[in-house]
């Protein structure tokens, strides 16, 4: 029986941010479980990602993928230095 | 007709171009996402050396090039500046095009116009060992050769589904004397995390930031430090050395681009090529500034593609709907920058101020137009590159629609040695046969429409 959260996790595409080939599988869950912000830009083509990334997602969780700023790059790295900065000399 | 203009050595440009001070309406400053102050250096001093501190908020308009950063840029520079006869042959149209070969250095790309550097000011500022994530590996592998140069040790985090698929380009780290792991490790917090609840983790690029800027802020022993190889505005800065020594040759040859075309990843080597040229619009001279992305959307042939620059705060994208053939019309997504989250703020400010145009290719247009320059000049070009070729070939079917003739300057970032795999998948029909077919489609969304929506 097709199993509807992983229908379409073997197909591949590549991804810009890394340079190289990921299956769907990588894109629906890079972000903590959630998918990339950018799944559904890349994915269009290949199937109705929205469509089916609406159906599998709850309100909250399609909110915190698609609908939540991302941290730009440096903010990234702030985050990170403030979580570790307590524990480090440097 | 001459195809090459090589600037002598003694032509190297001595000081970077910083654009800063000559935005028309400044840069909005980053917040700090914990005190949403604009980070002091308090906050950035655990994880960059402070003279990249200076150079990130510098308002000086030109930042000398230490001695010791030249004579290494010597090595592969100044770049050839090469016009692409055989390929304006192939478009038979009314352009000139000339490329800006950035493949000549060691690694291979643009990246160790800024590696050097940074390498060079940690290790001036004491600093023993440098940390970075990568992707690809390009970058990694620039800053792994950069720290050759200043006998510092470099630790590299590789997402590990790179790492994987990737060997040769970990095989270079190894060869300059990196250490490139892959990420998630459990030589980190962030990496013994993820590994605790998935130890197959393929990691991501986010968590190999964290797992870099985490061993930098921690180690207590080796004075540590944390490197990225593009986005931020000393990273752009020192891609500035690209578009100076365009300029003098374009000048060698007696002409001036009517548009200049960069890739943008990140933006390092779109702002390398076009920031010396940004400088002439804003002072009034005619350029058009063509910044080249990926979208995996195939816009032209499948339907209307909405795109808007302005939100509700007016400073992200609103992106984006697609129609597609199916009848499904996804919302449009107001999401913090879908496109441009990973964009460097000094593109993002020069694309709100209508210096820099963004346009978007997909996957096929861009092999296509890569396998058309490499059998013309011969060039097998990175994957990121081929989204700037694709940009010429569209300007150049512009040109020749408007029956206007054109001058293309286009930055030609670094070979695809290493990515040979990708073109394995394009001539293999991989890429074309892409989209799902519409059964299995059906298919599937039909087995998702039973089950109850998620709450
Ligand atoms: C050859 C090449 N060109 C372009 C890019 C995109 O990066 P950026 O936009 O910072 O130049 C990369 C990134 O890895 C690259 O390897």
């Amino acid at each position: 029986m097709l199993d509807v959260k992983t229908a379409f996790d073997e197909l591949e595409t590549r991804c810009p941010q890394l340079g190289g080939p990921v299956p769907f599988d990588y894109c629906r869950k890079v972000a903590e479980g959630l998918p990339c912000s950018r799944a559904l830009i890349c994915w269009e083509l290949h199937f109705p990602v929205g469509q089916y990334l609406r159906r599998i997602l709850t309100e909250e969780e399609w909110k915190k993928a698609f609908e939540t700023p991302s941290l730009s790059r440096l903010e990234r790295i702030l985050s990170a230095a403030d979580r570790f900065r307590d524990q480090g000399g440097g | 007709m001459a195809r090459k203009t090589i600037l002598p050595e003694d032509q190297i440009p001595r000081q970077w171009y910083n654009i800063t001070p000559d935005l028309p309406h400044g840069l909005q400053p980053p917040l700090h996402p914990g005190t949403l102050q604009p980070p002091g250096p308090d906050d950035l001093a655990p994880i960059f050396p402070m003279p990249l501190i200076e150079q990130e908020v510098s308002q000086e308009r030109w930042i000398d090039i230490p001695e010791p950063v030249l004579d290494v840029y010597r090595i592969w520079r100044p770049t050839p500046l090469v016009r692409a006869v055989s390929f304006e042959k192939f478009l038979d149209a009314p352009v000139k095009i000339y490329y800006k070969n950035e493949g000549y250095s060691p690694p291979g790309s643009h990246k160790p116009n800024t590696a050097v550097a940074q390498a060079y000011f940690n290790k001036e500022f004491g600093i023993k060992r440098l940390c970075t994530e990568t992707g690809a590996g390009q970058w990694g592998s620039a800053l792994a050769f950069a720290c050759s140069f200043f006998d510092l040790e470099c630790k590299v985090f590789m997402v590990r589904i790179s790492y994987d698929q990737k060997p040769y380009r970990r095989l270079m780290m190894m060869t300059w004397g990196a250490t490139c792991v892959a990420s998630p490790t459990d030589t980190t917090d962030a990496g013994r995390k993820i590994l605790e609840t998935n130890p197959d983790s393929p990691g991501s690029l986010g968590l190999a930031i964290s797992e870099a800027v985490e061993t930098a802020v921690t180690s207590k022993d080796i004075p540590t430090r944390y490197c990225l190889g593009s986005v931020l505005n000393h990273v752009l800065l020192h891609q500035t050395v690209v578009g100076q020594e365009a300029k003098k040759q374009m000048e060698m040859v007696g002409d001036y681009p009517d548009v200049v075309i960069g890739c943008a990843g990140g933006g390092s080597n779109f702002a390398g090529l076009s920031f010396p040229f940004a400088q002439d619009k804003i002072n009034g001279k005619e350029v058009q500034i063509i910044a080249a992305e990926p979208t995996s959307c195939p816009t032209m042939t499948r339907g209307p593609f909405a795109y808007d620059l302005g939100d509700v705060a007016g400073m992200t994208p609103l992106l984006a709907m697609f129609t597609l053939g199916h009848d499904f019309v996804p919302p449009p997504i107001h999401a913090g920058g879908l496109r441009y989250h990973g964009m460097a703020p000094l593109i993002s400010q020069l694309i709100r101020d209508g210096i820099i145009e963004p346009r978007a290719y997909h996957n096929l247009e861009t092999f296509e137009a890569g396998l058309d320059w490499a059998k013309t000049e011969g060039y097998i070009s990175a994957p990121e590159t081929n989204h700037a070729l694709a940009a010429v070939i569209e300007v150049a079917k512009e040109a020749k629609e408007e029956g206007k003739e054109k001058t293309i300057l286009v930055n030609w970032s670094g070979h695809g040695l290493l990515d040979l795999a990708a073109y394995e998948d394009y001539l293999a029909g991989k890429l074309t046969d892409f989209a799902l077919p519409e059964e299995e489609i059906k298919r599937a969304l039909k087995a998702i429409e039973g089950l109850p929506k998620p709450q």
